[in-house]
């Protein structure tokens, strides 16, 4: 029994962080766009950016495909419009 | 293919050989070891990287022949186009942090996690706003392979 529960536990987590996902998914579709610049502020192709949610970093929404840039970010906190750097 | 390739953990990566010369591709990375024998256009080959993490390629006949898979464990993550420019579907800014790499960068750049701020009210999460991040880097670029004097002119092998 005790086995059980522990097994248990994290499935239910991850159901109730599905269907969280899934609401937010269909309700709000903003867009974060990223611009990466060197040091002398000229942009940067090619560089890899990849978005560190916690809790949902190992979830994946969407698969990117080979013509399609676009990928799904969702979180549980709403969207805000500003930015701080950590260094 | 493209000198940097992103995918996600579990993708199959196709190495066809459109030169009208041999290749051997390789790669000790932790990250995914292998090695595709010599080859010719004909032949494709198709390798899965089922780790997440950073793989170099290299060639075992034109040792001046260098590439790298970034895969990533999740579906988050895109490259930047020629204006610097990576957009994201959004939906929420909870502990979400921007993490950045390329061979050129500075381990300085690649390890700093640039991070949304957070909103305190939770009743905006149906409101949708569109955000703009800039990334600056803190150190210059690395310099690329060609720029080595010993090597160029290398790359003209026909």
């Amino acid at each position: 029994m005790n086995q059980n529960s522990k097994t248990i536990v994290p499935i239910k987590k991850q159901i109730l962080l599905a269907l969280a996902l899934c609401m937010l998914m269909h309700s709000a579709s903003a867009k974060l766009l990223v611009n990466v610049l060197d040091k002398d502020s000229r942009p940067l192709a090619n560089i890899v950016v990849e978005l560190v949610v916690d809790g949902l970093a190992t979830t994946p929404l969407e698969t990117k495909s080979d013509n399609d840039s676009f990928v799904g970010i969702v979180s549980a906190q709403p969207p805000t419009a500003s930015m701080q750097q950590i260094e | 293919m493209p000198h940097v390739l992103a995918v996600k953990k579990g993708t199959q990566v196709l190495f066809p050989d459109s030169d009208n010369v041999l290749h051997h591709v390789y790669s000790f990375s932790r990250a995914k070891t292998f090695e595709i024998d010599i080859y010719k256009e004909e032949i494709r080959r198709n390798i899965l990287f089922e780790n997440a993490g950073i793989v170099a390629l290299g060639c075992n006949i034109h040792d001046w022949m260098l590439g790298y898979i970034y895969v990533a464990e999740s579906s988050f993550f895109t490259q930047t186009d020629s204006d610097g420019n990576a957009t994201f579907a959004y939906a929420g800014a909870a502990n979400v942090k921007i993490k950045l790499w390329h061979p050129r960068l500075d381990k300085k750049d690649q390890q700093t996690l640039h991070s949304l701020i957070q909103s305190d009210t939770a009743s905006d999460a149906e409101q949708a706003i569109d955000t703009e991040v800039t990334v600056r880097l803190t150190q210059a670029l690395l310099p690329s392979y060609s720029e080595f004097d010993d090597v160029h002119g290398v790359g003209n092998y026909d």
